[in-house]
C-alpha cells in the first residue's frame, strides 16, 4: 500500500514539475512579450497623425509642395558609413529611407551661398571610397530642380554652367560635414554648403539590416548584385469619355458654348476636338494635346497656389503649374492618365523663351517608357503661357506581387561588364500599348553599346 | 541526493520561479493599465511644484484604450451635404467666407456653415428675430410639456438611432422647443461639438453650434498617453492652475491629402476658472 502511495506522489510530482516548466516558459513569454510591445508602442507615437493633418477649421494644406510629391524617384540608394552599410533598389523601402535621409543635405548643398565647382571623375570616385550616401535618379535633371524636389523652396545656388545629374554623391567627412557630388556620367561637380549632418544618425542608417552588398563604379553608377523585386504590370489603353472629355475642355479655359467642337464615340474610343481663340485641344485614342493659337495659350497663373504677375513668373512657378495642371488631369481621368502608375520629372530645359517640362510614369522607381510611350506628358510653356501639352493615355496595373523576384542576374552582370557602363536601371520597357504581364528589364548604356536592352 | 530529493527540490524551485514570474507579470500589466494610487500622490506632488494643482482621485484611474476613427470628408462636399440636410433641400446659392460657406434656397432660408463645423440657421418667418430671442428667454418644460415629438423629428434630422436623444437637455420658450445636442461618437464626447436646435412643432426653425455630420468609416489602433502624460505635456507647456476634471474626448483633425476627418482621442482637461483645454492622447499637443 505504502509503495503505491510513494508512486503515485512521485508521480504527481511529476506532473507538478512539467506544468510548472510550462508554466514558467508561458510566463517568461508573457513578460518578455509585453515589455517588448509596449517599447514598440511608445517609438510609434509620433507617426501616428498624418502630415498635413491640422486640428479642424484651421486652414488645411490641400496642396502639397512640390518637394513632398515623391516626383524624384531614386533607381537605387546606398550608404557607407564606419565600414558599414549597403544599398537597396527604388523598389525598396530602405531606399525612400536613404532619400529621407538625404534629401534635406542635399538641399541644403545646392542652396543660394552653396558654391558648385567643377572636379574630375577621380575626385568623384575618391569621394566614393570614404563615408558617402549615394543617390540614382531615373533621369538627369538641371540641379535648380534637384534643389527644388528635394526642400522648402527659396533660390538656388548660382552657376555659370549649365548642370545636370541623374546620380548624386553626399561624402561625409568623420565628424559628419557633408559634401555634394553631383554627375550625369561624364561631368562631375561638387557642392559645398557647409552643411554637418549627426554621425550617430549614419551610423543607424547604415546598420539597416535591409540593405544589401553594393558597389560605385568610377562614374557614380550603383551596382548591386542582389536580385530586385520587381512585379509584372500591365498598361492598357482607355481613352476618355464624353463627361471627362466636357471636364477637360473646362479644365483648359473652353466655354462649353463657344468654339467649335467635335465629338464622336467610335468603337476605338471616344474622340472629340474644340477650338477657341486660345487654342485647339484634341483627344484621341492615345493622347491629349493642346496647341495655342499664335501669341496665345492657357496662363499657368491659374494653376498656380498664389497670383502672380506674368512679369514675376520664374522657373519653380512653372515647374508647380506643371504638375498641378498634370494632377487635376489625372483627377478627371484617373484611368486613361496613368492608372497605378505615379509622376515623375522625366526633364525640364530652356529654348529661348520656351520651357519645356517632361513628366513620366513610373512604379516603385522604374520608369515605363517606350517607343510609343516615350513619356507621360509634354508641356511647354512660352510668356507664362501653356502654349503646348501633350498627355498620352496609359492605364498602369501593378500584377501581383507572387513570383515577382526579378530573374534576370545574369542580365544585369552582362550589363555591369560588357562595358564601362554609364547608365543601369530597371525599367518598364512600352514598345506596344496595350500589353500585358509586362517584365522589368535593364536599361543601360555603356561605352561599347551605346544603347542596348537587356532582356 | 537520490532523484526524489531532486524532484523535490526541483518542484520548489520552479514553484519559487514561478510565484516570481507571476509577480512580474502581474506588477507589469497593473502599473502598465493602470495608476496607482502611490504613482497618482507622486504626480501631483510633481505638479504641485509646477503650480498645478490636481487631485489623486483624477489620476488614479484604468488606462484608457480608444481607436483614431477616419471619416471621408471633402471640405465642399461637406458643407454642400450638411447645408442640403438642414435645409431640407439642396441649396440654389451658395456663397464662400473666409471661414466657411452660406446657403441659401430660393424661399429665403439661410444658413452659414463654418469649416469648423459651426452651424448658424434661423428660419425667415415674418419675425426673424424670434426664435433667437426665444432661446435667451428659454426655460426648462414644465412637466405636462414633453418634446418627443421634436426629440424624434432631430433623432430623424441628425440620422441617430431611436431614443438617442432620450436625455438631451431641452427647453421652452414662446411656442418653441430647444434641444441641446452634446455630440458623442461611441459613448466619447467630440470635443467643442455642441449644439442647440430649435423646433416649431416637427420643424426646424433654429440652430446654433456645432455640429459633425461626418460618419466615421475605419479605424485604426494607436497606444495612448495616460492622464499622467498628459498633465506632464501641460506643465511643459507652462499651465499653471487647478484641474478640476479630466475626461477622454475626441478632437477632430482634416486631413486634407487623404481626403478624410480623423477623430484623434484626446483628454480634456477643465481649470477651476473654467477653461477648458483639450490635449491629444497621441502626441500630447494642445488642440
Amino acid at each position: 500500500m505504502e509503495k503505491i502511495m510513494h508512486r503515485a506522489c512521485e508521480r504527481v510530482k511529476t506532473i507538478l514539475i512539467t506544468l510548472l516548466t510550462v508554466s514558467m516558459l508561458v510566463l517568461a513569454v508573457i513578460y518578455i512579450g509585453g515589455a517588448r510591445f509596449s517599447g514598440e508602442s511608445t517609438a510609434i507615437k509620433t507617426a501616428s497623425l498624418p502630415e498635413g493633418a491640422v486640428a479642424l477649421g484651421e486652414d488645411a494644406p490641400t496642396k502639397l509642395p512640390i518637394y513632398q510629391k515623391d516626383l524624384l524617384p531614386v533607381s537605387f540608394a546606398g550608404i557607407r558609413y564606419g565600414g558599414k552599410g549597403g544599398g537597396a533598389y527604388g523598389t525598396e523601402q530602405a531606399a525612400a529611407a536613404l532619400f529621407d535621409f538625404a534629401a534635406e543635405p542635399i538641399h541644403l548643398c545646392l542652396a543660394q551661398g552653396a558654391s558648385l565647382t567643377a572636379v574630375s571623375a577621380a575626385d568623384y570616385a575618391a569621394a566614393a571610397e570614404s563615408n558617402f550616401i549615394c543617390l540614382n535618379f531615373l533621369t538627369s535633371l538641371p540641379y535648380q530642380m534637384l534643389y527644388a524636389l528635394t526642400g522648402e523652396l527659396g533660390a538656388a545656388a548660382g552657376s555659370d554652367t549649365a548642370i545636370s545629374a541623374d546620380r548624386v554623391l553626399l561624402s561625409f567627412t568623420a565628424n559628419g560635414k557633408a559634401t555634394l557630388y553631383l554627375s550625369d556620367g561624364t561631368s562631375f561637380y561638387a557642392a559645398d554648403g557647409d552643411i554637418t549632418v549627426k554621425p550617430s544618425e549614419l551610423a543607424a542608417m547604415a546598420n539597416d539590416s535591409r540593405l544589401s552588398g553594393f558597389t560605385v563604379s568610377e562614374n557614380g553608377i550603383a551596382l548591386s548584385s542582389a536580385t530586385p523585386y520587381a512585379p509584372k504590370i500591365s498598361l492598357e489603353l482607355p481613352s476618355l469619355d464624353a463627361a471627362q472629355y466636357a471636364e477637360v475642355l473646362t479644365l483648359l479655359g473652353y466655354k462649353s458654348e463657344t468654339g467649335i467642337s467635335a465629338a464622336s464615340a467610335a468603337d476605338d474610343g471616344f474622340t472629340g476636338t474644340a477650338v477657341a481663340p486660345h487654342g485647339t485641344v484634341h483627344v484621341g485614342n492615345r493622347e491629349l494635346h493642346y496647341t495655342a493659337a499664335r501669341d496665345s495659350g492657357i496662363a499657368i497663373s491659374g494653376f498656380l497656389d498664389t497670383a502672380k504677375s506674368e512679369l514675376d513668373i520664374d522657373m519653380y512657378d512653372i515647374l508647380g503649374a506643371s504638375i498641378s495642371l498634370a494632377e487635376q488631369l489625372r483627377a478627371i481621368a484617373p484611368e486613361a492618365l496613368g492608372g497605378e502608375g505615379k509622376l515623375f520629372l522625366g526633364g525640364f530645359y530652356r529654348e529661348e523663351d520656351t520651357f519645356t517640362v517632361l513628366l513620366g510614369l513610373h512604379t516603385n522607381g522604374m520608369e515605363i517608357s517606350g517607343s510609343t510611350y516615350p513619356y507621360f506628358a509634354k508641356i511647354k510653356v512660352q510668356n507664362g503661357m501653356f502654349v503646348s501639352l501633350q498627355f498620352r493615355f496609359a492605364k498602369l496595373t501593378k500584377n501581383s506581387y507572387t513570383s515577382a523576384l526579378f530573374p534576370s542576374l545574369w542580365q544585369y552582370n552582362y550589363a555591369a561588364n560588357s562595358a564601362a557602363v554609364r547608365t543601369l536601371r530597371l525599367y518598364y520597357r512600352a514598345d506596344e500599348l496595350p500589353a500585358k504581364n509586362l517584365d522589368a528589364v535593364w536599361y543601360f548604356t555603356g561605352d561599347v553599346t551605346s544603347e542596348e536592352v537587356a532582356e | 541526493m537520490n532523484w526524489k530529493q531532486v524532484k523535490s527540490l526541483l518542484l520548489l524551485l520552479l514553484s519559487a520561479v514561478n510565484i516570481l514570474l507571476f509577480a512580474f507579470v502581474y506588477n507589469y500589466y497593473r502599473t502598465g493599465n493602470y495608476t496607482d494610487e502611490d504613482t497618482a500622490r507622486r504626480t501631483v506632488d510633481i505638479l504641485r511644484k509646477s503650480d498645478i494643482a490636481v487631485s489623486e482621485e483624477l489620476l488614479t484611474a484604468r488606462n484608457d484604450s480608444v481607436d483614431i476613427l477616419h471619416a471621408d470628408y471633402d471640405r465642399e462636399d461637406y458643407l454642400c451635404y450638411a447645408a442640403a440636410l438642414l435645409l431640407g433641400k439642396e441649396a440654389e446659392g451658395i456663397y464662400l467666407l473666409p471661414d466657411g460657406i452660406r446657403a441659401e434656397t430660393a424661399e429665403g432660408k439661410v444658413l452659414s456653415l463654418g469649416y469648423d463645423f459651426s452651424l448658424r440657421y434661423v428660419a425667415p418667418d415674418a419675425d426673424a428675430g424670434r426664435p433667437e430671442a426665444a432661446r435667451q428667454s428659454a426655460k426648462a418644460p414644465a412637466q405636462d410639456e414633453i418634446c418627443e415629438a421634436e426629440r424624434s423629428a432631430l433623432e430623424v434630422l441628425l440620422s441617430l438611432p431611436e431614443g438617442a436623444l432620450q436625455n438631451a437637455p431641452c427647453t421652452h420658450a414662446d411656442g418653441y422647443t430647444f434641444i441641446t445636442v452634446e455630440q458623442t461618437e461611441g459613448g466619447i464626447p467630440l470635443y467643442g461639438m455642441q449644439c442647440c436646435f430649435g423646433f416649431s412643432g416637427d420643424t426646424l426653425v433654429y440652430a446654433e453650434g456645432k455640429y459633425c455630420f461626418g460618419v466615421p468609416s475605419q479605424k485604426t489602433s494607436e497606444p495612448l498617453l495616460n492622464r499622467i502624460n498628459i498633465l506632464f505635456s501641460e506643465k511643459e507647456r507652462g499651465k499653471t492652475g487647478h484641474i478640476t476634471d479630466i475626461a477622454l474626448c475626441y478632437t477632430l483633425y482634416e486631413d486634407a491629402q487623404n481626403g478624410s476627418l480623423l477623430y484623434v482621442p484626446a483628454y480634456a482637461l477643465t481649470y477651476a476658472d473654467g477653461e477648458t483645454v483639450a490635449v491629444s492622447a497621441i502626441s500630447g499637443k494642445a488642440y
